[in-house]
């Protein structure tokens, strides 16, 4: 199987075919990153749409030093910045005094986990989800953030152990 | 948690199960979980932490993102730039809090304002300026009282104008005031000539201009020369003004003297006068003033009005005492103004008649060379003189100049900051490579 890389040092070449896998690669973790992220199902897919776009447009000038998931995950993490500056305003991140429910399969586990994560600070929720759901490494995180990999390893385990005591202590721990 | 008695660190455990230690360093912590059931049931519940949070799972991406996305993959060849930036500067939407084109437009704003400020004030001054010379224009032809009188009253009014308005008003006032002197001289020209010969008694036919000469002649025979100046002088029915004679400390003598001339002879007079000696300096002028001389007898002519109507008034005694006593006065200063504008006139006519003609002599002298060089003492007193002059100059002159030149280095500042800002950034944002 071809990296990441190679598809798309292939798709700069001309190969669209290339670029189709990379899409069908990214497509699902591209959505939830923004989804899990984002109140709006509607903005979520938009930026997810954004981000490929953008890498069509910048696929010229691409070059293959650094992992294309972290290129990628950059791309998404500029977008979600813009995003939350627009609506500044309208507070649309793990909104959930809004009433519009989240999405139709929430469960109660999902909430919780969206309360405790609410409760983190910025920087620590987002390492704690690069780590958890998108999968990325120390040293991917540490790129994407601009800090040292000692600093998202401290705050890693701040993140952890402050969502343990959420969602395990006495008054949250409902299911054992 | 008992984290800092435990020969393992959480944190290092935490690496551990995210596999992010290096293969000795985990084959260590491998070894210590073995061991030790504390570190066991941590790691086994930071798993069940993390497996807890994978609960959390997202709706599969809506086929439109698929539609969206295949349709904006381009048709044609995809062509390589050869300019490669870094591939960790992905592209950008934003660079700062608020979108690019509303600084843009902060820029063209600021410009604009700019601009506006600098030539607003100019517009308005010029606009004034247009505004009162175009009712000036406007005033002679709708004069419907004494011919003159407008006349004299927009010259008064224009004389008064530069003073209060600004440089720019004050030309227009003038280039206005010859355009009125023009249309007006046309209009009713041979009126003024024929009052003008009233009042002065003389014919304005040809512009009037009062002529002045100066000559700067060095003779060998002084006393020859100066008589034979004086001789042509008389012949030419000029005489003399002023005149003095003396020595200079070499014992040269000099001689100047102020001829008046008739101005028909002016040009024949110094003619012969080039004659007698070696001439060193010429020079020839003439001043126009007609326009001064109209202006001067229409003045005249109206205060001569005013003085037969209050004549009038006085012939005819219906008020009371101190009314008449008041028109007497009114009538000594009328009378008053015209004895000095007649005056004024006479001068002016005997300037235009009489051109004035400044002779100066210098014997031709061999002068003894005298060389006394000044002292030291002298010398350095200058010197120190000098320097301190320099210095007081050198300061005003750098203040004068950061004065002249601070606004216009401020306004440029101003406008060309964001082209300079936005070079800057992307200079710096290709010379970084991450």
């Amino acid at each position: 199987m071809l990296t990441d890389e190679q598809l798309m040092l292939d798709f700069q070449r001309g190969s669209k075919e290339a670029f189709t896998e990379l899409f069908a690669r990214y497509r699902q973790p591209i959505y939830g990153f923004f989804r899990r992220r984002l109140a709006d199902a509607a903005r979520a897919e938009e930026l997810a749409q954004e981000t490929f776009l953008a890498v069509l447009r910048a696929v010229a000038r691409y070059e293959p030093r650094a992992l294309f998931r972290t290129y990628l995950y950059g791309i998404a993490l500029l977008q979600l910045a813009a995003e939350r500056r627009r609506s500044a305003h309208r507070v649309a991140i793990f909104d959930l005094t809004t009433a519009d429910p989240p999405a139709a399969g929430d469960t109660e586990a999902t909430v919780a986990i969206r309360q405790a994560l609410e409760k983190l600070g910025p920087d620590e929720r987002e390492v704690l989800m690069l780590r958890e759901y998108e999968q990325l490494s120390y040293a991917e995180i540490a790129a994407l953030q601009r800090v040292p990999i000692n600093t998202v390893r401290s705050r890693l385990f701040r993140a952890r152990l402050a969502l343990k005591e959420l969602l395990v202590s006495p008054r949250g721990a409902k299911q054992g | 948690m008992a984290s800092s008695t435990h020969s393992i660190e959480q944190e290092k455990l935490m690496a551990y199960l995210d596999g992010e230690l290096s293969v000795d360093r985990a084959a260590l912590v491998a070894e210590h979980l073995e061991q030790c059931a504390e570190c066991r049931a941590w790691v086994e519940e930071s798993r069940a932490l993390s497996e807890r949070l994978t609960a959390w799972q997202v709706e599969p991406a809506p086929p439109s993102l698929v539609e969206h996305v295949t349709a904006a993959v381009p048709a044609g060849e995809l062509k390589p730039q050869a300019t490669a930036t870094a591939v960790f500067s992905p592209p950008q939407t934003r660079q700062f809090g608020l979108p690019r084109w509303l600084w843009a437009t902060a820029g063209v704003v600021c410009m604009l304002v700019l601009i506006a400020a600098v030539s607003i004030p100019n517009l308005l001054r010029s606009r004034i300026a247009a505004n009162q010379s175009a009712s000036l224009v406007r005033a002679p032809g709708g004069g419907g009282g004494g011919a003159y009188a407008p006349t004299a009253q927009v010259t008064d009014y224009l004389r008064g104008l530069p003073a209060s308005a600004g440089p720019l008003a004050s030309m227009t006032a003038n280039a206005s005031r010859r355009d009125l002197y023009k249309k007006w001289l046309a209009q009713d020209a041979s009126a003024i000539v024929s009052a003008g010969a009233r009042e002065a008694g003389s014919p304005i036919a040809a512009p009037m201009i009062v002529r002045t000469a100066s000559l700067k002649l060095l003779t060998k025979d002084f006393d020859k020369t100066r008589a034979a100046i004086e001789e042509v002088v008389q012949r030419r029915r000029g005489y003399s003004a002023q005149l003095a004679a003396g020595s200079e400390s070499n014992g040269a003598r000099t001689f100047s003297a102020n001829f008046r001339v008739p101005a028909d002879q002016l040009d024949a007079a110094i003619t012969e006068i080039k004659q007698l000696a070696h001439v060193e300096q010429e020079s020839q002028g003439g001043e126009e003033v007609t326009e001064q001389y109209v202006d001067l007898t229409a003045r005249l002519s109206n205060a001569r009005r005013t003085e037969q109507q209050l004549l009038d008034v006085l012939e005819k005694r219906t008020g009371r005492l101190s009314d008449v006593l008041e028109v007497e006065r009114e009538l000594a200063r009328v009378r008053e103004e015209i004895e000095r504008m007649e005056g004024e006139l006479k001068s002016l006519q005997n300037r235009v008649s009489f051109a004035t003609l400044r002779v100066e002599v210098r014997e031709e002298y061999k002068a003894e060379l005298e060389m006394t060089p000044p002292s030291i003492g002298g010398r350095l007193r200058n010197a120190v003189v000098e320097g301190y002059r320099t210095a007081v100059d050198s300061v005003v002159g750098l203040v004068m100049f950061l004065l002249s030149v601070g606004p216009f280095l401020l306004l440029w500042a101003l406008i060309l900051f964001w082209p300079a800002r936005y070079v800057w950034r992307r200079l710096r944002a290709a010379s970084e490579p991450k």
